[in-house]
């Protein structure tokens, strides 16, 4: 009884193997997208979404998101345009180095900034990218500060239409 | 004294699935990358739509990588007022009978698996939805949680944003349908 439960488990192993990429596994995450802020827990997140990536095959596009600052508005508007361009240009740098030092495989990651809104950020890029899966990040903040911070990942997780896989923060990965 | 089986199952299982794993881990050896390790998918339902929706992404996934699902449901229990001679109190008491129709219907959800293969254990648990999902998350050492989220009602917190915060393993949240772009905060620049 023993002895045939195990060929046949064996035999699914094989055909596994054999077939390599399967359909199932291209349709289901063909695409991550990584939202990162520059912390360990986002290095964290970074790193299981590779690990990921390289079971499924999958690329990754690594996402940071700065805020604007609004004290800057008293500014020329053509001013304003050159400011945004050397934010970008500086987070893009930033991110770069963050995912060379994060990352453990070969694998090269597409590293977008975008500006503005974090959450709204976040969706939008899922849309456009086609994502199929968001891998983020909690802070792990509790209590009050949870209450009056909140936290990003949830709010992405209320707003994305693609599943989100939210990665806790504490834990080492 | 189900789970107690299920456990003790899995690691023969694993062991025997390493030798068909080692054969194909040489490609992500090079990168100097481990693969994911997940043995156990742990799938809280409860018989909506969204969870129905989580249960599909869930199987492929359990399937690919070779991790077994376990289905859980969590029953509210029948909350009764009593007094034993020091002042009231209220005793909450696992529903029995509908603890035996939940397992019913999960038994019968883990059968409907197409792919023999990728086998189903359920649990029932008696309490609140999210501290029994984390409990149950602990208790069977699950790698990875797969919920459904239905469309965002009210202000309130949903099961699955409570447990994304508590949760000792990431957490898969599948959407019951697309939701629609709100406008999560204020306004930008």
């Amino acid at each position: 009884m023993t002895i045939s439960a195990a060929s046949k488990s064996e035999g699914a192993g094989l055909a596994i193997v054999n077939h390599g990429k399967s359909m199932s596994k291209k349709s289901l995450l063909d695409h991550l997208l990584v939202p990162v802020d520059f912390s360990d827990c986002s290095k964290g997140a970074l790193r299981y979404a590779q690990t990921i990536a390289a079971d499924f095959g999958s690329k990754v596009t690594v996402l940071n998101v700065t805020p604007l600052n609004d004290g800057l508005l008293h500014l020329g508007a053509d001013q304003l345009k050159t400011l945004d361009e050397e934010l970008r240009e500086n987070q893009r740098r930033k991110l770069v180095g963050f995912v060379k030092r994060a990352s453990r495989s070969l694998e090269p990651a597409q590293c977008v900034v975008r500006l503005g809104h974090p959450v709204e950020e976040i969706i939008r890029e899922a849309e456009d990218i086609g994502a199929a899966a968001i891998v983020i990040s909690t802070r792990g903040l509790s209590g009050i500060r949870h209450a009056v911070i909140g936290s990003t990942a949830e709010r992405v997780v209320r707003h994305a239409k693609c599943p989100v896989w939210v990665v806790p923060g504490r834990k080492r990965l | 004294m189900k789970r107690r089986t299920t456990r003790l199952n899995v690691p023969a299982k694993q062991a025997r699935l390493s030798q068909s794993r080692s054969v194909k881990s040489p490609s992500n050896e090079v990168h100097g990358l481990s693969r994911l390790k997940v043995q156990h998918i742990l799938v809280p339902t409860d018989f909506s739509t969204a969870a129905r929706r989580a249960l599909q992404y869930a199987r492929p996934l359990a399937k690919r990588l070779r991790a077994e699902l376990v289905l859980l449901h969590v029953v509210p229990p029948l909350v009764c007022p009593a007094d034993y001679g020091y002042g009231p109190v209220l005793r909450r008491v696992p529903d029995e009978n509908e603890v035996r129709a939940a397992m019913k219907h999960l038994r019968s959800i883990a059968r409907r698996s197409r792919e023999p293969s990728c086998c189903a254990t359920s649990v029932v648990r008696s309490g609140a939805a999210p501290e029994e999902i984390i409990r149950a998350a602990r208790c069977l050492k699950a790698d990875l949680i797969v919920m459904g989220e239905s469309a965002v009602k009210g202000s309130g917190k949903s099961t699955a944003e409570i447990t994304i915060r508590e949760a000792p393993c990431p957490v898969l949240v599948v959407r019951e349908s697309g939701a629609k772009l709100v406008k999560p905060g204020k306004a930008r620049l």
